[in-house]
């Protein structure tokens, strides 16, 4: 029976293979939806966990925590000597963070952040230690890019090479200054990844910051736990001694985005159902239509000996057959198409675990069945006397 | 008894004052191994006869035994067994599927269940008893009226049933045809021992059946 369903479905090559398509085209969405819904799951799970234990002292008006620009008050050196000396600090580093304007194109601002000697000899999760290509910057005319910043710039047709030198406009917005690109880092927090890194002296160039002063300062405290007695301590200690700051765990700005992540991921999950379901009423209508023409055909196997059961079964086969092959052919569109964009965008769709596949399967199975069912039952009516008596 | 007794055979269509009896009050016995012609015009009852034959449908009244077994008995989840196991129909149609193999037609009655190599020698040689050696393997575009008629024929008898009903076999044929069509449905009856009976309405068709019922419309069979 397994053979004369998928004969069957051979025999009417132009809507079956129309099915193929329509399946295909939907369980490949699925299948990109999925992979775009892990991979943004991925890359907020790796920049929670990049950035845990962290905490950002900026000035009290400085906005988004300072954590993405310079702005605000310029916060003393004293201030990082005095958070240095609190318990359960491991580490602090004076930060320096301006903004670079490409020269041919003023309407771009990439966040620049200026490292410090220290932090980057002693420190391993700096960008400077992060190098995925090139190395990092030698000098105060060398600059490192954040694999997501180069990616979004690349995709928008902005970019910015390797080895390649670029002229970006001074603090005078007159002049350009050229800087070379010599490496590109990834640290897996989307924040950090996101920008340009270089040395603190060139950043304090593009920020006009003398020195003895900085624009925020990353603290790293021991226990990554004991985050809040940390940051209650900072703000106690820093109060009234110069200007007003604030302290922020950079981790607990990203909950309003997990807790939105996870509202996109459901809808992602409701819009890949549609998508099933949409998949099986595509089915249901194709095999309906060959159902109809064949409705004869029906009555003369029944008439030589089939039981009602038997048609139904074998228009379920070929609706299955022809749900299983357009989810094959989608399985690989989608897979091909997450796996070029996993490349291209690196950071981007997850490429479809296993798992997943074998989750499509399923679906493709339920589909089938689901859609199949109708077009049985209909089948499973025909009248093998209707055959004698009209020819 | 074996061959097919029909006692009191009534059929209407539809209820009240639009009812519209096709037939009624017929009697009938058809021997064993018996070869006849249900002779009569179109559109006289000939095929709704075939039909509660065949249990493809029920009478409105009297009762049919076919091979001992009374059909207006049995429940309608038993009468594909009679399809299956006692009758074989052959139709003007012939009603094979385009996409099989002449072969693989001749084995769709018993495709539910898987084929078996023996299933396959057996179709070669019932198309080998139809004149269709080397055919096997063309498909129905690939052959004649009367070659498609022949495989039907192969198809019908692929089960081994005792009775064949052949509904105007000959109506889509040319002549010549239709005349060896006849010649191997009384091959059938003789070396087979296959009870047929034809439904036709070509005199020249029931001339070559052994024994010729006449039907005319609104009327109860004369033999």
């Amino acid at each position: 029976m397994f053979l004369l369903a998928a004969k069957n479905l051979l025999r009417r090559k132009g809507i079956a293979s129309l099915a193929l398509l329509g399946v295909g085209l939907g369980s490949a969405l699925i299948i990109v939806l999925l992979a775009v819904s892990g991979g943004l799951d991925r890359n907020l799970d790796q920049t929670v966990g990049a950035l845990a234990g962290k905490l950002v002292v900026s000035p009290k008006d400085a906005l988004f925590g300072g954590i993405f620009f310079s702005s605000g008050t310029p916060l003393p050196a004293g201030d990082l000597d005095a958070v240095r000396s609190l318990p359960g600090v491991r580490a602090v580093y004076g930060r320096v963070t301006a903004s670079l304007t490409p020269a041919g194109s003023p309407e771009l601002m990439l966040p620049l952040t200026g490292y410090g000697r220290e932090e980057t000899d002693s420190s391993p999760y700096t960008p400077f230690a992060k190098i995925i290509q090139g190395r990092a910057p030698g000098n105060d005319r060398e600059i490192i890019i954040g694999q997501s910043l180069y990616s979004s710039l690349s995709f928008i047709g902005r970019r910015l090479e390797v080895g390649q030198t670029y002229p970006f406009l001074s603090p005078d917005g007159i002049h350009a200054i050229d800087l070379r690109v010599t490496g590109i880092y990834r640290t897996g927090d989307e924040i950090t990844d996101t920008a340009v890194a270089g040395t603190e002296s060139l950043a304090r160039r593009f920020d006009s910051l003398p020195y003895g002063e900085y624009s925020s300062l990353a603290v790293r405290v021991d226990d990554p736990g004991a985050v809040l007695p940390v940051q209650g301590a900072i703000l106690r200690d820093l109060a009234g001694r110069g200007p007003a700051v604030q302290v922020v765990a950079p981790e607990n700005l990203l909950d309003p985005l997990q807790a939105s992540m996870r509202v996109v991921s459901r809808f992602l999950l409701v819009l890949g159902s549609v998508f099933a379901l949409g998949c099986a009423v595509f089915i249901s209508i194709i095999m309906s239509i060959i159902v109809l023409e064949r409705m004869k055909e029906f009555g003369v196997l029944k008439a030589v000996g089939w039981r009602g059961g038997h048609v139904t079964v074998l228009v379920l086969l070929e609706s299955l057959l022809l749900s299983a092959a357009g989810t094959m052919f989608g399985t690989a569109l989608g897979y091909g198409t997450s796996l070029v964009a996993a490349w291209f965008l690196k950071s981007g769709p997850d490429v479809p675990s296993t798992v997943t596949l074998l989750r499509i399967a399923v679906l493709a199975v339920g589909v089938g069945t689901l859609g199949g069912i109708y077009p049985a039952w209909r089948a499973n009516r025909a009248a093998p006397a209707e055959i004698f008596r009209h020819g | 008894m074996s061959g097919i007794v029909v006692e009191n055979l009534a059929k209407v269509y539809g209820r009240g004052p639009l009812a519209v009896t096709v037939f009624s009050g017929v009697d009938m016995v058809l021997e064993d191994r018996s070869f006849c012609a249900l002779a009569g015009p179109s559109g006289c009852g000939k095929t709704t006869f075939l039909n509660i034959l065949g249990a493809l449908d029920r009478p409105t009244s009297g009762r049919v035994l076919l091979e001992g077994l009374d059909l207006s008995r049995l429940p309608e989840g038993q009468l594909f067994r009679v399809r299956r196991d006692k009758v074989g129909f052959v139709f003007q149609l012939f009603h094979l599927i385009p996409s099989l193999k002449a072969w693989e037609n001749v084995l769709v009655p018993a495709a539910p269940w898987p084929f078996l190599s023996r299933d396959r020698k057996r179709a070669q040689e019932l198309l080998a008893l139809v004149g269709l050696s080397g055919a096997e393997n063309r498909r129905p575009a690939e052959l004649s009226g009367g070659q498609q008629q022949r495989v039907a024929i192969a198809r019908a008898l692929v089960l081994d049933p005792p009775v064949i009903l052949a509904d105007e076999p000959t109506g889509n044929l040319d002549r010549e045809s239709g005349r060896k069509i006849v010649q191997l449905l009384e091959h059938l009856n003789r070396e087979l021992g296959k009870t047929i009976l034809v439904a036709t309405h070509d005199p020249e068709v029931a001339a070559g059946c052994g024994r010729v019922i006449r039907w005319g419309p609104g009327q109860a069979p004369a033999c």
